[in-house]
């Protein structure tokens, strides 16, 4: 590099507040400046910048132009691009030299190394740049409008609508009736009753009525003997089994962790059972909503109310997670991320998601909104520690139970070792291979420890072994001399990144020096503090905090010792602590024990001993009384906004606040400590906004109905479809919140209507009037889904077992990654472990829910594949199998044994030609033999017949 | 939708007649989907001319080393033992960060071909054919543990659950013949993701691809799910009679197209059960064409049986097939006799399935590519192993409009960072894609409030790469 242009720059800074003298000096620099920006650089960033940066080619990538000087003054998206005389605080000498892979430029190709040096020598200098092009063009950020986007229909407070006229008794049908008067449609008539009670019987409990219960509907000519059923349905536990179910799908539940690592969840059963329960005891919508989002910190009268409202806390814990990423404090933001999405969908019909990397291009939602209620659940701890021993695979926070007595507190023993086994055996592995030291001194300590041998010692350091009170083998002191020369510089790598409370280690006493100057470098840059080593360390005598950082894995960390002003005084420098503060509190406890006893023998084992405890404590609690609940992380705060999403692009501190679309009022109180989760609870279910309850209710309808009146049930923005009926939504919502968000009066409500009795048969002017049923001029026809197909089955064949089941998951092992087969299992379908990634075949041939995505409504695909299952599968065999036997058994003379069939599995008797067809089928595959035997598997294949019809398939 | 198909009419109906029935096809047709999928078809379009009508991806699962195959380092080998002269990536094992030291090949590397391109001695039969190869050696991935980077290869992100390269192939394209699936995986992966990575997330179901095999491994009687009957033909016939007329008449009385799209389904998944399908009846190849393959050799039969097949599906008009080894190439430890083991069971099935498209004319236009989820450091770990090097890797590619004999991009002088033209694991798809006449950024799918593409915001085509 030349030194020309460097003197330059020196001499203009000294001669700029000189006299006008001096001015032709100046002038004549500024011109060689100019001239080596034009012969060198300005070449340099045509050829290689401008691509993507300027005007001629229409591209501003990163927000950022490099064909004019306000272009790198004012910079991108991540401020300015270049600091005229500092090169290396600038981001485009930073992002040439190719030394931060998160940032290259240019993207495809190296720069040339002396074309790196000519631009970083014309930053030196000063960036001198002719190109005044203004920064023209520059496109204002558009700003939302929230109080015009509050006035929509989907963000508005709820407002009673006034309910048309009309004959018909109920409200429901009189708005649907008003309607499809005003396209001049009539409705279709009722459907045949065997139809309806085959109809409400799957919609309400997802299993078949039995041939007593038709007979018993067919016979009752009693004005209210439909709505005797449907109450009698609603207080049955099927009921909760079929409509937790439903909420399932949107919760994206699932038994294990999918993503990349299948672990088995062994508590999200407690979940899926607490969702069922809340559904039959018709827990308020509200309290169901607040439980998920912050059960754990809600306030108990009893046990059993904090071992719920823990369990429902899951729902946050559930997602799948990326549980190998490296990068930790990515793996926490997107695991935020899909809570914040899953929130916003599952609970308000909101693509929340879109705005991690940019402002919501439809729907009114900023980048600002989202990292304000990102804030909140990166203040949640989900993720810790390592869940097999190594230091690369997460695991998740789990809670205890409350049980009483001793055997509570022994739980609550185990739990909090798990979590200390996890985070310990993450440092140890760590250390080990990082060549640090291990914590095995007398103190039982945590984090991740750098002895002084692992320090660089500048000037000239004595070693002492004088005071016993010190870590490893010895520690160093300065002698007195050598002040302001000698130094220490700790160069630390960290297993993750995040906040680290810093300590160091010396024996304390009176000729230390009192201000020992110490900078740490951390992510957000050099921070000084100052050192008194008089004073008796605060950690076991040892270690004094001197601070919490936050640190980025493998980012500078640094600690350096300087002996400045410390004259006459001897300066100590022993060793160095970085302990995340997540294991503060842990580890205090073992330190602050008085008996040896009460320490934890975790904090002495080595790294081996660690990962067998790890697996030991992790079996030993997988049938305990756990949930898989978070907690408020051990530091609360507000988040950096990140540029494009990218996890180290930070921007702009954002505090932790609400919905603005949906959110008017003051900023909420958040205490120092809080996450804001509880707060974010109360807000959602807070009547102000409607929007809860219209996604909701519209959820309801849907499963009574087959299509929702808003179409695209889990969007509710402006890229999802309008309210086919905004009135009788409105009317919906509102009634529900007025009946403190009971789902079954609203289910009775919909289920009892006229319109929710129609045929799904029509006459031909009504379907040519109504073509898609836009108006719900008749029911919609459904396929049973693939819960319902296998739990009617067996509920048919007399094998179904009707009893809840619990932990069903764990019997399968660490993980669900080989395929499950449900060939053996009884229970309900809702009951069996749901696989990410490896879904049973049962459930994947119909259609069931993704469980990563959330799922407010199921597609319903027809593929020939579930032609195969029906013909082919051993289930639908075996099954057929029994039906047979069991018709056999109940007809005393040929052609009951037809009728007893399609009866069961059809809710009707056969007609004349049908009973031909069934009788000519048992006659030519029995062979002729009056065997009962030959007649049963005969009568089994009209069975598979049966089952295998569009007719058992479909719901009309 | 051909109508012929349904005008089920049982008397006449026979096996036999149905196997020599052209117009309804056979196959894994049933299977796929999509041929009867109702309503749930892709775009079915070019946005310009393909150059590429099919991919055979062949996935190398673990993550092959580059400086081990095909991105020779003469300055990594004189080094070899030396501490790092460079920062290591930020994620890495931290073993790297403090007393990393490099580790050269254990292999010889030599010239082949016109072109001169090095290879080393792992792939002695590949090497035959480096001049069709485009090698890239300065691939570029985003994920440092194998969950993340086996994931953004399949669906180009590193953390999200978004459709799979193949079935977004599908959904933009289609078949090319409508009895067979548009995207078919050959024995995938459990693990990693498993079926999430051969997946179309929130694009219709139909677009999941179709699998045979499982875990890299294709067992000699693997077929498709529930084709074999569990009762003698006659029984079966006799019950689809009495079915396909109940199910007729309950269409009449519903006129409700999903019936009537079941019944269909019945007729197809009947005809399946006859015999494997024959697209995948390998029995048929001839002894020499097996042999190409090495099928019939322990260490190549099961990839070459793969391979092979694979060649069976690209012919028959799937347009995306992707072939699997086992999770094998992670050699943490024990590089020379893993990476050694690995390449004996690849490379004389892939050299055979080049030689075997080339002498068919297919490859022209059957983009071959080859590559693992990421490349391996140059820096040692333990005593004889290397961690994941997603910062600079190699891939190739073959036929489909791509320039044999190239080798594009450089890593630096040890084979670590990618440093000249950098190809991106996004660039790639877009490339994929646009070889095959998609436009990355306009093969778009509405969700959840937003347009979604495989590329994300990013990739660019890479052009130089075109023959």
């Amino acid at each position: 590099m030349t030194s020309f242009p460097r003197k330059i720059a020196l001499l203009t800074l000294a001669l700029l507040p000189c006299s006008l003298s001096a001015t032709g000096e100046v002038a004549k620099e500024r011109a060689a400046g100019l001239a080596f920006f034009e012969s060198k650089v300005r070449p340099i960033l045509i050829g290689n910048c401008y691509g993507c940066h300027s005007e001629q080619e229409g591209k501003r990538k990163g927000g950022l132009w490099l064909d004019r000087k306000a272009g790198w003054a004012e910079g991108g998206d991540a401020g300015p691009t270049v600091l005229p005389g500092d090169a290396d605080g600038s981001l485009l000498i930073h992002a040439i030299r190719y030394t931060d892979e998160d940032l290259q430029m240019p993207p495809k190709s190296r720069l040339k190394a002396d074309e790196v040096s000519i631009l970083e020598e014309w930053v030196t200098m000063g960036a001198p740049d002719p190109r005044s092009e203004a920064l023209a063009g520059a496109v204002r950020k558009k700003e939302i409008d929230y109080d015009e986007e509050r006035k929509k229909w989907a963000y508005r407070p709820l407002q009673k609508p006034s309910v048309p006229g009309g004959d018909a008794s109920g409200t429901v049908d009189r708005f649907l009736l008003a309607r499809l008067g005003e396209e001049g449609i009539r409705p279709a008539s009722e459907a045949t009753p065997e139809r309806l009670i085959r109809r409400v019987h799957y919609d309400l409990t997802g299993l078949p009525p039995t041939s007593d219960e038709v007979a018993a509907f067919l016979s009752d000519s009693s004005e209210d003997a439909f709505s005797l059923v449907v109450d009698d349905l609603l207080s049955r536990p099927a009921f909760g089994e079929k409509w937790g179910r439903h909420w399932l799908d949107v919760a994206r539940y699932a038994d294990s962790n999918g993503g990349d690592r299948n672990f088995t969840f062994y508590q999200a059963w407690r979940y899926r059972n607490w969702v069922i329960d809340s559904f039959n005891r018709d827990l308020s919508y509200y309290d169901f909503v607040r439980a998920q989002l912050a059960g754990d910190l809600l306030p108990w009268e009893n046990d059993q109310q904090r071992a719920e409202q823990l369990i429902a806390a899951t729902f946050l814990s559930l997602g799948p997670k990326m549980l190998t990423e490296r990068d930790k404090e990515k793996l926490w933001l997107d695991t935020v991320d899909e809570q914040v999405d899953t929130m916003g969908r599952a609970f308000l019909g909101l693509t929340l998601g879109c705005a991690r990397c940019h402002d919501h291009k439809f729907d009114p939602v900023s980048q600002e909104d989202y990292y304000a209620v990102a804030g909140i659940f990166r203040s949640t701890e989900v993720v810790t520690g390592t869940r097999n021993g190594c230091v690369n695979v997460a695991s998740w926070i789990e809670r205890a139970l409350p049980v009483p007595g001793e055997e509570g507190e022994e739980l609550k023993k185990k739990v909090e070792r798990l979590q200390l086994a996890m985070r310990l055996t993450v440092e140890k592995s760590f250390m080990k291979k990082a060549g640090g030291k291990m914590a095995l001194g007398n103190l039982p300590l945590a984090g991740v420890i750098y002895d002084e041998e692992d320090a660089e010692l500048i000037g000239n350091w004595k070693d002492s072994t004088y005071s016993s009170n010190r870590f490893g083998a010895k520690y160093v002191h300065d002698d007195q001399k050598g002040k302001g020369e000698n130094r220490a510089i700790f160069r630390a790598s960290l297993p993750e990144s995040g906040i680290y409370e810093v300590r160091v280690a010396y024996s304390p006493s009176g000729n230390r020096a009192d201000k020992v100057p110490i900078t740490v470098v951390a992510r957000d840059g050099k921070h000084r503090v100052s050192l008194d080593e008089t004073i008796t360390p605060k950690i076991g005598g040892l270690f004094q905090p001197i601070g919490q950082f936050d640190f980025e894995k493998g980012g500078k960390v640094e600690v350096i010792f300087d002996t400045h002003g410390t004259e006459g005084r001897y300066v100590i420098v022993d060793a160095v602590q970085f302990i995340s503060v997540d294991d503060i509190a842990r580890e205090a406890m073992a330190v602050d024990a008085v008996n040896e006893s009460d320490i934890d023998p975790l904090f002495r084992m080595s790294e081996g001993d660690l990962k067998k405890e790890l697996n030991k404590l992790i079996n030993d609690l997988k049938d305990e009384e756990v949930a898989m609940a978070p907690r408020d992380a051990a530091k609360a705060q507000d988040v950096h906004l990140r540029v494009r999403g990218e996890v180290n692009q930070l921007g702009a501190v954002v505090p932790r606040n609400f919905l603005k679309v949906l959110y008017d009022g003051p900023d909420p109180k958040i205490e120092e400590g809080e996450s804001g989760r509880l707060q974010l609870a109360e807000w959602i279910v807070n009547p102000e906004s409607g929007l809860l309850d219209r996604v909701m209710v519209n959820r309801i309808w849907l499963h009574l109905f087959g299509r929702g009146i808003v179409e695209s049930v889990d969007n509710f923005g402006r890229l999802g479809t309008p309210p086919t009926h905004p009135e009788l939504l409105e009317y919906l919502a509102f009634t529900f919140r007025e009946s403190g968000g009971s789902i079954k009066s609203l289910v009775r409500e919909i289920a009892t209507s006229e319109a929710y009795r129609m045929s799904s048969a029509a006459a031909p002017e009504i379907t040519e009037a109504d073509p898609a049923n836009q108006w719900f001029s008749r029911q919609n026809r459904r396929r049973l889904t693939a819960e319902e197909i296998r739990d009617g089955i067996l509920f048919m064949s007399g094998e179904l077992d009707r009893e809840p089941a619990f932990a069903t998951a764990s019997k399968h092992g660490v993980d669900l990654d080989k395929p499950l087969s449900f060939a053996k299992e009884k229970k309900r379908t809702v009951y069996l472990p749901v696989a990410r990634n490896n879904p049973a075949t049962e459930l994947a041939v119909f259609d069931a829910a993704n469980p990563d995505l959330v799922s407010g409504q199921r597609s319903q695909t027809t593929v020939p594949t579930q032609a195969l299952y029906l013909l082919n599968s051993e289930f639908i065999h075996k099954q057929a199998g029994l039906l047979g036997n069991l018709a056999t058994q109940n007809a005393s003379r040929p052609g009951e044994e037809v009728t007893w069939l399609y009866q069961t599995l059809l809710g009707r008797a056969p007609n004349p030609v049908e009973l031909q067809q069934g009788l000519g089928l048992i006659a030519d595959l029995s062979g002729g033999s009056e065997e009962k035997a030959d007649l049963a598997v005969a009568t089994g294949h009209l069975a598979h017949v049966l089952l295998a019809s569009t007719e058992f398939l479909y719901l009309d | 939708m051909n109508t012929s198909c349904h005008q089920f009419d049982p008397p006449s109906f026979s096996r036999r007649t149905v196997l020599q029935s052209a117009a309804c096809g056979f196959g894994s047709l049933a299977l796929s989907g999509l041929a009867q999928a109702a309503g749930v078809g892709g775009r079915n379009g070019f946005h310009h001319a393909p150059r590429a009508k099919r991919v055979i991806f062949l996935f190398m699962h673990g993550g092959p080393s580059q400086v081990d195959t095909f991105d020779y380092k003469p300055d990594l080998q004189k080094r070899d033992g030396e501490r790092l002269p460079f920062a290591p990536a930020k994620n890495l094992d931290p073993t790297a960060t403090s007393q990393a030291k490099l580790m050269g090949s254990p292999w010889e590397f030599d010239q082949h071909g016109q072109s001169g391109l090095w290879v080393s001695e792992l792939f002695p039969n590949v090497a035959q054919h480096v001049d069709d190869l485009c090698v890239i050696r300065s691939m570029q991935s985003k994920g440092q543990s194998h969950g993340q980077a086996v994931c953004m290869l399949h669906t180009g992100t590193d953390n999200f659950v978004r459709p799979s390269v193949g079935s977004w192939v599908s959904y933009g394209l289609g078949t090319e013949n409508s009895d067979l699936p548009g995207f078919v995986s050959i024995s995938p992966s459990a693990t990693h993701g498993g079926p999430r990575n051969y997946g179309p997330a929130f694009l219709p179901a139909a677009h999941q691809a179709t699998t045979i095999g499982r875990n890299g491994s294709l067992g000699k009687d693997s077929t498709f799910d529930f084709l074999k009957a569990r009762s003698p033909e006659s029984i079966q016939q006799r019950k689809l009679r009495m079915l396909q007329a109940i199910n007729r008449e309950h269409y009449e009385r519903t006129q409700h197209s999903p019936v009537e799209g079941m019944i269909k389904s019945m007729e197809m998944a009947f005809r399946m059960q006859a015999s494997a399908p024959p697209v995948i009846d390998m029995e048929s190849e001839p002894e020499h064409i097996r042999e190409l393959y090495g099928i019939g050799t322990k260490e190549t039969d099961n990839f070459g049986r793969q391979c092979l097949l694979a060649r069976r599906f690209a012919e028959s008009g799937v347009r995306y097939i992707q072939v699997s080894t086992p999770n094998v190439w992670d050699q943490h430890g024990n590089l020379k006799a893993g990476h050694e083991k690995n390449s004996l069971a690849v490379d004389k099935p892939i050299a055979g399935l080049l030689s075997d498209l080339k002498q068919r004319g297919l490859l022209e236009d059957t983009l071959v590519v080859w590559g693992g989820e990421f490349g391996r450091t140059p820096i040692v770990q333990g005593a004889n192993g290397r961690d994941h090097n997603p910062q600079g890797f190699c891939m190739w590619m073959a036929g489909g409009g791509v320039k044999g004999g190239l080798a594009y991009g450089e890593t630096d002088e040890f084979g670590y960072y990618a440093v000249k033209d950098k190809v991106h694991m996004h660039d790639l798809h877009a490339t994929i894609l646009h070889l095959l006449g998609l436009d990355h950024e306009r093969l778009t799918y509405q969700y959840a409030g937003r347009d979604f593409r495989l590329t994300d915001v990013y990739g660019e085509v890479v052009d130089g790469i075109f023959a």
